[in-house]
């Protein structure tokens, strides 16, 4: 099956071939000229490479669900994002660090873990909170390769 | 200090101080640390007692993270502003000119939004001075500073706010004025930019240097005097390009120095190779001790290459010739340091008349091979015969010593920032 389909492109229409079918030896495959660029993971993950800085983290409060980041995952944290409800957020309270969701009760912010065997808490109940930045991505590898020798190594010692 | 905040709330509001290469001075304090009285420039050992009494929070340098962190500053700065010159580490100049009319007619507001964009990607607090001028710009950033009710952003672009608050800015915070002319005009009853900037041209010609004096008065009155250097391509590649150290131990044989010399070459021709550019000068030098008995004056040889370079080889063939040069037996070193200037695009050179090119390319492609390599496996993993200590011989003495460097939170797989998920 082949489709034509035809562009409006300034005055002259471009006519585009698109060739799903497999193409007999010899002739030169025509969807050689419409490749495009190559997937960027790194584009599309991390918009915003100058404010986004990645962290591991330490600790199962927040493996359950949805969240599911287990202990030692690795985080992509976006600090320009501004913080909405349901957002799992990097959160500085009284001098320390801490990751969790960030919710909406009554008037207040909450952070929730989402591994049930921790509690939530009043985020008024701190002195000192600033959220400070938005976790984008929870980078997880499924078999054991690089990013976990790398993201694991450093939790055993 | 500010990297040391953004990476680590728990130092929030204590004093913090970062002590310099080889934990010798205090470099940078925390503002309760300032008002402890804790000196800028001030060696650890003459403070050690106070701090620990006072429960400051004392930092080895860590230029890996405050390198990637003012590189996320500048190229924010880059995407806002339509010139930047990168004058520090931790400061510079933007050219705000046509941004008023259409963009941003009220520059303090600007300011502040560039402030607050800031502080919400890097968490590093900044303070913004705006200014006819250059010098002005440096001035209404140090009033900034020293006025918490600015909020960290003043501009000195008016002309009358201008008159009023350069009387409160001490002469020698003038930027190009240096003790030694501070206690000089000092003496000469001018203690502040306001009356600085009220001495007439000629007058400033006989007592601050020459043009020099006379160009800073200038600006001071809200005459242009230098414009902004950006890189000209517009990248935010550097002009000159350094690598100095103070080493962990000093040093006083030949071979230990052309080795820590050779060291401080490499990595400069790798920074060179990095931005893509080659070099047309070459300065060595080599400081002994400034203080007791091994106090002499500090050597530099400057050589002028045949064509500019970036080939870590054809510089180390020099920079033995030069070190060879300056080296004296017996004399105690503390410090060296390597400066490339003279900077042009690579690829771009003439060559001699008796250069072959295709060695020119296989010299370039090996550089890359060894770039990558040390990327890849750890720097200096390959590295150039000079730079090696014979085999067996104990670790070299010149490295640095940083025993209470915090993480490179941004650069280092194993160092990476870690945030806890407990309770």
């Amino acid at each position: 099956m082949s489709e034509v389909e035809i562009l409006d492109i300034a005055r002259d229409p471009v006519w585009v071939i698109e060739c799903p079918a497999p193409v007999p030896a010899g002739f030169p495959s025509p969807s050689d000229e419409h490749r495009g660029e190559k997937v960027d993971l790194n584009r599309i993950l991390l918009p915003h490479p100058d404010c986004t800085y990645l962290a591991r983290v330490a600790g199962d409060s927040m493996a359950g669900p949805p969240g599911h980041i287990a202990d030692g995952a690795l985080l992509t944290v976006d600090c320009t994002l501004k913080p909405q409800p349901g957002h799992v957020v990097v959160a500085a309270v009284d001098g320390e660090f801490t990751v969790k969701r960030l919710e909406k009760r009554g008037l207040g912010w909450w952070l929730v873990p989402d591994n049930p065997r921790y509690p939530a808490v009043d985020a008024a109940s701190y002195g000192r909170f600033e959220v400070w930045g938005v976790v984008t991505h929870v980078v997880t590898e499924l078999i054991n390769g690089k990013l976990h020798d790398r993201v694991r190594a450093r939790r055993l010692q | 200090m500010s990297c040391e905040r953004a990476f680590n709330p728990a130092l929030e509001q204590v004093p913090v101080v970062v002590l310099s290469n080889n934990d010798g001075c205090i470099i940078s304090r925390s503002a309760e640390a300032k008002a402890l009285g804790i000196k800028m420039g001030e060696p650890l050992f003459q403070v050690k007692a106070l701090l620990r009494e006072q429960g400051v929070q004392v930092f080895s340098s860590n230029y890996a993270l405050y390198g990637d962190m003012s590189q996320r500053v500048m190229n924010y700065l880059a995407a806002v502003a339509p010139a930047v010159e990168i004058y520090s580490i931790d400061e510079c100049f933007l050219d705000l000119h046509g941004l008023q009319r259409w963009q941003a007619p009220d520059l303090t507001c600007y300011g502040r939004q560039v402030q607050a964009a800031l502080l919400r990607r890097t968490h590093i607090p900044t303070c913004v001075g705006l200014g006819p001028t250059k010098t002005l710009a440096k001035a209404a950033n140090r009033l900034a500073k020293k006025l918490p009710a600015f909020g960290g952003v003043l501009s000195l672009v008016d002309e009358s706010i201008r008159r009023e608050l350069l009387e409160q800015l001490p002469v020698e915070d003038v930027w190009g004025i240096g003790p030694r002319y501070g206690g000089k005009l000092h003496a000469l009853g001018i203690r502040t930019a306001g009356a600085l900037s009220r001495v007439s041209e000629s007058w400033a010609r006989e007592q601050l240097g020459g043009v020099v004096g006379a160009r800073l008065v200038r600006e001071l009155q809200g005459l242009p005097c230098q414009g902004l250097a950006p890189s000209e391509d517009g990248t935010l590649a550097r002009q000159r390009i350094a690598c100095t150290r103070t080493f962990g131990q000093p040093l006083t044989g030949y071979p230990d120095l052309l080795r820590a010399v050779a060291h401080f070459t490499a990595r400069a021709a790798e920074k060179l190779r990095q931005q893509g550019s080659a070099a047309h000068l070459l300065t060595v030098f080599l400081c002994p001790g400034r203080f007791g008995a091994d106090a002499q004056p500090s050597r530099a040889a400057t050589l002028t290459l045949p064509a500019a370079s970036n080939d870590t080889g054809q510089l180390l063939a020099l920079v033995r010739a030069a070190v060879r040069k300056l080296w004296r037996a017996g004399t105690v070193y503390h410090k060296a340091g390597v400066l490339l200037a003279g900077l042009e695009p690579a690829g771009r050179q003439q060559l001699g008349l008796f250069d072959d090119p295709a060695l020119a390319a296989r010299r370039a492609r090996l550089l890359r091979e060894i770039d990558a390599l040390n990327q890849r496996f750890g720097r200096h993993k390959v590295a150039f015969a000079t730079m090696l200590a014979p085999v067996g011989s104990a670790t070299p003495r010149w490295q640095t010593r940083h025993e209470r460097r915090s993480p490179a939170y941004t650069t280092s797989w194993d160092e990476l920032w870690t945030v806890p998920a407990a309770g």
